[in-house]
């Protein structure tokens, strides 16, 4: 279903009203069936069928962990290898039997939900989630503001809203045109401006025949303003609609190009992915190298060890190929790099003087610069194939 | 910003839209 399209904005306003208006078991079967219906018009009959065999499992395995938390590795394991055949990552595909796989069972929204599910999971084990019911659950799931892509909600707060503990839009005039113009904003981002930029932007597929190294590093420039403007415009109609509706996303996008360093940047594109990531990758493989007897006392090397994994598992949930490993590796490298500038700089001239040196214009704008002109370049990778890749290392002299 | 801004802001959008929006390509549904 196109976004832009009347059934869309159908849906959307029944939805609105049906989820502030209507009280009682209704309120969620009616939900879930306009989800439903929304999701079913981007998948196959055999991909509904993986979708929610998918996310049943994932229920099962959030109880499971419930009851047994030692249990809880074992289905974020299972779950994760069940995707990575699901999405037919290429290492994957390359261990299988031909024919073991099929494209129909890449179903779109499959890396959202994951995310989704295995926060669920890991949540329930740990006695953090209240209210896990499967209605919850599959509504949660199923949201059709965050089905396909977009901000990856919390089911914490993705209950709260829905119980109404807290609403995302004040009650007078002002804010609900407020949110009518969000949605609005995203539309002209995503088919006004995103749509004009793409003719100069390199995109995923297109091949790079005929192109030199910089027209190709320039097209990649330009994706990378192509993408933010496709996909922050859509986080922007979702939002407003789930303001409206009751029921908003996080927010997930602030002004990325202005980011003055690397680890700003990651707090202000896709923020939701990043927040996902720090607390269900990072954390738990920072605080594991920690007890690592060789990194003990080398809080830096554990650390970068640490956002390296974490840059890693962001490449590779963009994308299925070697493309988006290296697209993870370059980030992680780029990390390091400043966390040790940084950790070098705050030994050297201490926690203060650190902080005064951030404080001078043209560290920030040296900062700046420097971030959007290695972040945009990194866009190479997510839109260049890995054969791509090595005929442009060929061109050259790699 | 006062209400009738908003409102004319709501307008100017709209008018923008009806005049260059374009359903085509859908990149980043594909992808993911």
């Amino acid at each position: 279903m196109n976004l832009l399209s009347l059934e869309f904005v159908a849906l959307a306003v029944a939805l609105i009203f049906w989820v502030r208006f209507v009280r009682g078991p209704g309120r969620i079967a009616g939900f879930l069936a306009g989800s439903a219906y929304y999701a079913s018009t981007f998948v196959s009959p055999l991909g509904a069928a993986v979708v929610l065999g998918f996310t049943l499992l994932g229920y099962a395995f959030a109880l499971l962990a419930r009851a047994r938390a030692r249990l809880t590795a074992a289905c974020v394991a299972a779950l994760v290898a069940l995707f990575a055949y699901l999405r037919g990552y290429d290492l994957v595909l390359y261990a299988l039997p031909e024919g073991a796989w099929s494209p129909l069972l890449a179903v779109a929204g499959l890396s959202y939900l994951l995310f989704k599910i295995l926060h669920v999971v890991v949540d329930s084990a740990g006695g953090r989630l209240d209210g896990l019911t499967l209605p919850a659950y599959l509504a949660y799931c199923f949201n059709f503001t965050t089905f396909l892509l977009g901000p990856i909600q919390r089911f914490q707060d993705f209950a709260a809203q829905w119980n109404g503990e807290r609403d995302p839009l004040s009650a007078d005039l002002g804010a609900h045109v407020d949110a009518v113009n969000r949605v609005l904003r995203g539309y002209l981002k995503k088919w006004v401006l995103a749509d004009f930029v793409a003719r100069w932007a390199l995109l995923p597929g297109e091949g790079i025949e005929g192109l030199g190294p910089f027209e190709v590093l320039s097209g990649a420039w330009i994706f990378y303003v192509y993408l933010y403007l496709d996909f922050s415009g859509y986080c922007d109609i979702v939002i407003g609609i789930g303001r409206l509706m009751g029921v908003a996303p996080p927010e997930n996008f602030r002004f990325p190009f202005l980011s003055p360093n690397i680890a700003q940047y990651w707090l202000r594109v896709h923020r939701s992915l990043t927040e996902w990531l720090t607390d269900y990758v990072f954390h738990p493989l920072y605080t594991a190298l920690l007890r690592m007897r060789r990194l003990r006392g080398h809080r830096l090397a554990a650390r970068n060890l640490a956002i390296a994994g974490t840059m890693l598992v962001a490449g590779v949930w963009h994308g299925t190929t070697l493309s988006f490993v290296l697209f993870g590796g370059v980030h992680a490298l780029i990390q390091v790099a400043y966390r040790t500038l940084e950790s070098i700089l705050e030994s050297r001239l201490g926690a203060a003087g650190l902080r005064s040196l951030r404080a001078r214009r043209w560290w920030s704008v040296v900062g700046t610069a420097c971030t959007l002109l290695l972040t945009a370049s990194a866009y190479v990778f997510f839109v260049l194939t890995p054969d791509d890749l090595a005929s442009l290392w060929t061109r050259i002299g790699g | 910003m006062s209400l009738a801004w908003r409102i004319g802001l709501l307008l100017a959008q709209l008018a923008l839209l009806t005049v260059f929006a374009r359903g085509d390509v859908d990149f980043v549904y594909r992808a993911f």
